[in-house]
């Protein structure tokens, strides 16, 4: 522990395949710094302000989404547009997302000689974060959803057009009524880019109210990944997210759903192809010893190209009804989800069904052979050093450790407990958390829709 | 990034990157090929989703069995003017790895043609149950007219009964017996002993050189407008096209920092108009693709469908003001920098670079080709910009996917 007086708290993390640790800095307001040094000629900046969907109600749910786009619309030093030109300027991929945890800005762009770059891109990106001014020609007026040829269009027409994007996706569809039968109360049931009616309609201080309560400086983990000096960074990110006063957030302990009972419903879509996609209710991330058999078992099951669905319903079965199949474990703050998919010729739904759930159900009675596990473990093994190939991989990877409230040192731990699973690690954790009667699954179905 | 470049006994080149700090080891065989080279649509499209489904000594479970086992991600990638193999592996696994990647490619069956066939037409309508993809199926097949690039996954499928194993197996043959190959690894080792290990596998080949086919195209020669219904769609898509420079024209990078300033970011000039000044759209750009024997470019919007009007004249608008004007200074030196930026960022890790040498000597362009992109893009001028625009200016083709 290396204590730095008045500038906060300094701690030192080893990570896989990298020589020099990273280090966790904590100012004294509350926000977090990761600095991961990687040799190489890329940067990576990224802030994750820990709000997203599940801080929402359904009053404004959509509403982090929302913001996110917003933020992009200029500060009072750097007008709308300018950000962008900026940032890409210096030959920057930059972006943004939004999940059901956070809602995080990052931008990727070439090392320079004199470290101008990221100073450049950190007071860009800095002065984003703690002074958006969301103006409201910028937002747009509120759009009648029964006319929206008419009226002026600017960014609240822009989200409204991407809830139309993925009202058309099909598996979209699937996903959507999936949480809500998975998480019948948590706020995971409800997507996070909102609903069509409370995009049209929330209003700009009802947006500001939501980006002051939550853009604050303990809400905020800012990690750097590349060829940097600590010290300049820890400096350098003390000057530009010079917070002003705020009220630390509050992060309410939100209550999980109880696992479900068996459950499918059925979606219809116009479309060529039935999707069947079946999901269990999986602990928090934090429970690592879990969340890693889960990995381990998804890999076994339908997450690898000679998985036990691959195997079974394709590879070895004549005449087979599956055009493809896969799966996998998502961690989240609050819970998991621990998923599999099959798309199928929907002539033939029924019988897919079946022998889909078969498969999933022989997790319980057939467990992971030995074979299986070293296959899950080299594979877990290998998707790690492939992430970390990349500075965007490797601090993704950190950021998600404190999103998902663990810490760096949850990144070795991982790693560790992968390669210590056994068998009775795989069967007992599938045992609890994957019998089909505590499934629930989602057809959806060539035909009219009826969504 | 550095290369060595060997030669194996029947002159086969083998490039070694060296990447003494990478967690993984990549090994490519670019081949020549990929859609272009069909005689019937979706030919390599089969073959190449049968790399992995047997060989002579090995069916379809065991390699899937091996590869999991030892952590080997094999893959086939194919393009309208190209077609590699490669695996990407932990560095202990070496000998596995290679002696599987030799398998596959020097011999596959490709047995199991039938059920990949249903396999095959399962996912080409699985592909063109997504909006975008109906679209851009309908653009392509329309601008590339009677040429392989048009084989999509609708020409595919009328294409079906044509397919069989003995076509398979005949056009394997040439590409193992006549067609250009290179072999790219990238990893930490001995590059002797690596030239040696692939002469073990590879060194036996015919010689062979670089002969590429051009099959006939007859291009469109008047504006052309295609429509598709859908049931239920939420959102219309319209992409516009036009024949552009092809590769290696001396207009492509001119014209890549056009398609930078017009569509190609959130400081382009179609996601500042069309997006952030006029709400019409969360999906807006532009992209520029130069294939061997014609290139392409186009426009595209994900929109509601009451706006379907409104954007082609857009379209035409921002595409005139580039033909008719100079672009500003910021812009010019803004997209410049980002083709630089994108060199690098492209370029991170060493499979990215096995990749694109695999890619590039598939096609017949040289090893040094990003070193003298970045030259060439240092004397583009403004000008240069201007006139590349304008090349742009041949039959169009508008494509629409609406609801019913």
């Amino acid at each position: 522990m290396n204590k730095q007086p008045n500038a906060g708290n300094s701690s030192e993390y080893y990570l896989p395949y990298l020589e020099d640790p990273a280090i966790l800095h904590t100012y004294p307001n509350g926000h977090r710094l990761i600095i991961i040094r990687k040799p190489g000629d890329i940067l990576h900046l990224q802030t994750n302000v820990l709000v997203g969907a599940s801080y929402e109600d359904e009053t404004n749910n959509g509403v982090s989404h929302f913001l996110e786009h917003l933020m992009f619309k200029g500060t009072a030093k750097y007008p709308v547009g300018e950000f962008d030109k900026i940032m890409e300027g210096m030959g920057a991929r930059i972006n943004a997302a939004t999940s059901d945890d956070c809602t995080y800005y990052y931008a990727t762009f070439p090392k320079d000689d004199d470290g101008g770059n990221l100073r450049l891109a950190m007071e860009l990106q800095a002065d984003m974060l703690m002074n958006a001014a969301l103006p409201a020609d910028e937002i747009g007026p509120e759009i009648d959803l029964n006319d929206m040829e008419n009226g002026e269009k600017r960014e609240r027409m822009v989200v409204l057009e991407e809830i139309l994007m993925g009202k058309d996706n099909p598996f979209r569809r699937a996903i959507k009524k999936l949480n809500e039968l998975l998480m019948p109360t948590h706020p995971y049931r409800r997507e996070v880019i909102g609903t069509e009616e409370i995009i049209a309609h929330i209003s700009r201080d009802d947006i500001y109210a939501f980006y002051r309560k939550w853009y604050v400086p303990n809400a905020m983990v800012t990690t750097v990944a590349g060829e940097v000096d600590p010290a300049e960074i820890i400096e350098m990110v003390a000057k530009y997210y010079n917070f002003a006063d705020c009220k630390p957030a509050v992060f309410p302990l939100l209550t999980m759903d109880k696992p479900p009972t068996r459950n499918t419903e059925t979606v219809t879509a116009p479309q060529n192809v039935a999707y069947i996609l079946t999901g269990f209710l999986t602990p928090p991330a934090k429970q690592v010893e879990d969340t890693c058999a889960l990995d381990a078992i998804s890999l076994i099951l339908g997450g690898s190209v000679s998985c036990r669905m691959q195997m079974e319903l394709i590879e070895k079965l004549p005449n087979t009804p599956f055009i493809a199949v896969g799966g996998g474990n998502y961690t989240m703050r609050d819970c998991g989800r621990y998923l599999n998919y099959a798309i199928v010729n929907h002539e033939r739904v029924e019988e897919a069904q079946e022998l889909f759930m078969g498969v999933l159900n022989r997790i319980i009675t057939d467990p992971p052979t030995l074979a299986e596990l070293d296959m899950a473990k080299i594979c877990l093994e290998s998707q790690f050093a492939t992430q970390v190939e990349r500075v965007v991989g490797m601090a993704d990877l950190a950021s998600s450790m404190m999103v998902e409230n663990m810490g760096l040192d949850y990144v070795q731990k991982n790693l560790d407990i992968i390669r210590s699973l056994t068998i009775d690690d795989l069967k007992n954790t599938a045992e609890k958390y994957l019998h089909t009667e505590n499934s629930c699954t989602v057809l959806v179905m060539p035909g009219e829709g009826n969504e | 990034m550095n290369y060595e470049k060997y030669l194996l006994n029947n002159g086969i080149e083998l490039i070694y990157i060296p990447a003494p700090n990478s967690a993984r080891t990549v090994i490519s065989i670019g081949m020549e090929g990929g859609r272009r080279y069909d005689e019937i649509p979706g030919a390599s499209l089969l073959r190449s989703r049968l790399t992995l489904k047997g060989t002579t000594t090995r069916d379809a479970e065991t390699i899937l069995r091996e590869l999991d086992n030892n952590a080997i991600s094999l893959s086939d990638h194919l393009d309208n003017d190209y077609q590699y193999l490669s695996a990407a592996f932990l560095p202990q696994k070496f000998d596995i790895a290679m002696e599987l990647l030799a398998d596959v490619f020097l011999n596959p069956t490709f047995a199991e043609w039938e059920k990949e066939i249903q396999q095959m037409i399962g996912a080409i309508h699985a592909s063109l149950d997504m909006p975008p993809e109906i679209v851009r199926d309908l653009l392509t097949r329309t601008i590339f007219n009677n040429h392989p690039y048009s084989y999509t996954g609708t020409k595919v499928l009328q294409a079906i009964p044509k397919l069989n194993q003995e076509l398979l197996v005949s056009e394997y043959k040439k590409i193992l017996n006549e067609r250009h190959l290179i072999i790219c690894v990238s990893g930490n080792m001995d590059p002797q002993q690596l030239l040696q290990i692939m002469n073990g596998y590879f060194g036996l080949l015919p010689a062979r050189s670089f002969q590429p086919f051009l099959p006939a195209f007859t291009p469109i020669n008047e504006d052309i407008e295609v429509i598709e219904t859908k049931a239920e769609m939420n959102q219309a898509h319209v992409i516009m096209s036009w024949y552009a420079p092809k590769f290696g024209d001396d207009m492509m990078v001119p014209l890549r920092i056009a398609n930078i300033i017009l569509g190609g970011g959130m400081s382009s000039r179609l996601f500042r108009e069309l997006r952030d000044k006029q709400g019409l759209a969360y999906s807006i750009g532009s992209g520029y693709l130069p294939y061997i024997q014609v290139g392409q470019f186009a426009i595209n919007i994900g929109t509601s469908p009451t706006n379907i009007d409104k954007i082609a004249p857009q379209f035409i608008e921002q595409l005139q003001k580039m033909q008719n004007n100079i672009v500003s200074d910021e812009e010019f030196e803004r997209a410049k920098t980002v083709i630089r930026a994108n060199h690098i960022l492209g370029h991170e890790t060493n499979r990215n670079w096995c990749l694109d040498y695999a890619h590039l000597a598939s096609i017949g362009a040289p090893l040094e080709y990003f070193k003298l992109m970045l030259e060439k893009l240092k004397l583009v001028t403004k000008e240069d910009v201007m006139l590349a625009m304008q090349q742009i200016n041949g039959p169009s083709v508008k494509a629409v996917l609406m609801p019913e």
